[in-house]
């Protein structure tokens, strides 16, 4: 089976052709904004700190290098931040073209903002030259989320979702869950899925090293709220969950894991860490802050060319890199949102489609995005890019 | 009689869990993720959407089995067609 896609030099293949224009340090201000508004095509993505730790680091390397991004202009300042110019190097690595320009450097604001947009012009047009062609879908990398989740998710949306990972990492694809919290008291389930015993023990640390987190932010955030001091694991079960049918931890963490698909677990990545091989891989974004669906965030540093994103309520959100999938179980969400969400799970509840039905519905949906068609996010222009924060660099 | 349906999300799990609301005397059909009916099953008690039916008698301290792994155990025994919720299973990890 093939999609429609963008060669890039290093080999990998993008799913849209986009130009990217990121701020090294958010000392340049709402540059890459600006440009993103006066030229077709372009991302502007704004680097909102001055600090350059690794997953800051990792996260810029790793979006420039995303295949959907054809060119990239660094825009640094000359002071804090990430150094704009060894970036734009390990950018570089990957064949595709970058420039790289200061504040500073370029005399000013405004005479940046003027070779900023001329840089990203003669980029957007650079990239529209290269010619979309047919890959074999084993180019895929598609990230996997879900979030907003409601009683449908683990019986509809997740199982359905997990389907369609199945069926694309069987033709030799790549898909990257995370969400550790949610693997709570089911660590074993996931690592016995684990090629080996190393990373079955990387899979039961990482999830365990998660709730202790967990565990010690509530702590620290809330010394007086007593039951906030419990474990993560016996308080995970809100009595919304129990009303809506969930009797147990184990129950709700196998509906959330269901969204993996079955296949073995070839890895344990860090935030922003590109997959080494092709198969499944886990991203759990440990000690890392970003919005609650912050992980997809990680998986787009990551290389996933498309996030698939599970729900029960039905966020508006996109993605500014990596289009956004997104699937509900639940019938009044799609009825309500189905101008934002991409594929209706909730037959499988009416029983007019069965789990493997809409599993291969969400597949042929995928094909197509990464052929071109656009998401419901995407035609909307509700396309944002955010950076997810390293919890120890904040103090 | 119409049927209510329920899913059977693993070929071993002995529950099912509900896809609209039923009462007690309703013939659940428990649907697999192929789509196929795999059990027929009366509903015991009254038992809402997303909560979930035994399909088999359960011991106490039985195994309650969804997705093909377990999910708790039972804290009393529990007859085929009656509701399982915290009222009659406890969780392994957390108690």
């Amino acid at each position: 089976m093939e999609f429609l896609g963008y060669e890039r030099p290093d080999g990998s293949v993008g799913v849209r052709n986009k130009v990217l224009v990121m701020s090294s340090v958010f000392c340049t201000g709402p540059i890459p904004e600006r440009v993103e508004s006066l030229v077709k095509n372009v991302v502007g993505v704004r680097y909102h700190r001055c600090v350059a730790d690794d997953v800051t680091i990792r996260q810029l390397e790793g979006v420039g290098k995303n295949p959907n991004v054809a060119g990239v202009l660094i825009v640094g300042f000359e002071a804090g931040g990430v150094d704009p110019h060894s970036l734009a190097d390990r950018i570089s690595q990957s064949g595709k073209m970058v420039e790289c320009i200061t504040v500073r450097g370029s005399g000013g604001t405004l005479k940046t903002l003027a070779r900023a947009t001329e840089i990203a012009h003669k980029l957007v047009i650079e990239a529209s030259k290269i010619k979309a062609k047919l890959f074999d879908i084993d180019n895929l990398i598609i990230g996997v989320e879900c979030g907003c989740s409601d009683s449908t998710s683990g019986i509809a949306s997740n199982p359905a979702v997990g389907v369609a990972v199945d069926n694309l990492v069987k033709r030799g694809g790549t898909a990257i869950f995370g969400e550790p919290l949610e693997c709570a008291a089911c660590e074993s389930v996931l690592a016995e899925r684990a090629i080996n015993v190393n990373i079955a023990q990387s899979i039961e640390a990482t999830i365990s090293a998660m709730i202790d987190v967990f565990n010690e932010r509530t702590k620290k955030g809330a010394e007086h709220l007593a039951n906030r001091r419990k474990s993560y694991t016996s308080t995970a079960m809100s009595p919304g969950n129990v009303n809506g049918g969930l009797t147990t931890i184990e129950e709700k963490s196998l509906g959330a894991i269901m969204k993996s698909g079955t296949m073995p677990i070839q890895g344990v990545l860090k935030t922003a860490e590109k997959t080494q091989g092709k198969g499944l891989y886990f991203m759990p974004n440990i000690g890392i802050i970003g919005t609650d669906t912050g992980d997809i965030y990680g998986f787009v540093a990551g290389g996933a060319q498309i996030v698939i994103f599970s729900t029960g309520r039905g966020p508006g959100f996109g993605n500014a890199i990596s289009p956004i999938i997104k699937v509900t179980g639940n019938p009044d969400t799609y009825r309500k949102m189905k101008d934002n969400i991409d594929v209706n799970a909730s037959t499988i509840l009416e029983g007019k489609e069965s789990i493997y039905e809409v599993g291969e519905k969400i597949f042929r949906e995928i094909v197509e995005v990464a052929s071109g068609k656009l998401t419901k996010s995407e035609a909307l222009k509700f396309e944002e890019f955010y950076l997810m924060m390293d919890y120890n660099t904040l103090f | 009689m119409v049927s209510k349906k329920a899913l059977k999300m693993d070929k071993n799990d002995n529950v099912a869990t509900l896809t609209s609301d039923a009462d007690a005397g309703n013939f659940i059909e428990a649907i697999s993720k192929t789509g196929n009916v795999e059990i027929r099953v009366k509903a015991r008690d009254q038992i809402p959407f997303g909560h979930k039916i035994s399909l088999a008698n359960i011991e106490k301290n039985g195994k309650i089995i969804k997705y093909g792994n377990v999910i708790g155990v039972s804290s009393k025994s529990i007859k085929k067609g009656e509701h399982v919720h915290v009222h009659n299973v406890k969780s392994l990890k957390v108690g």
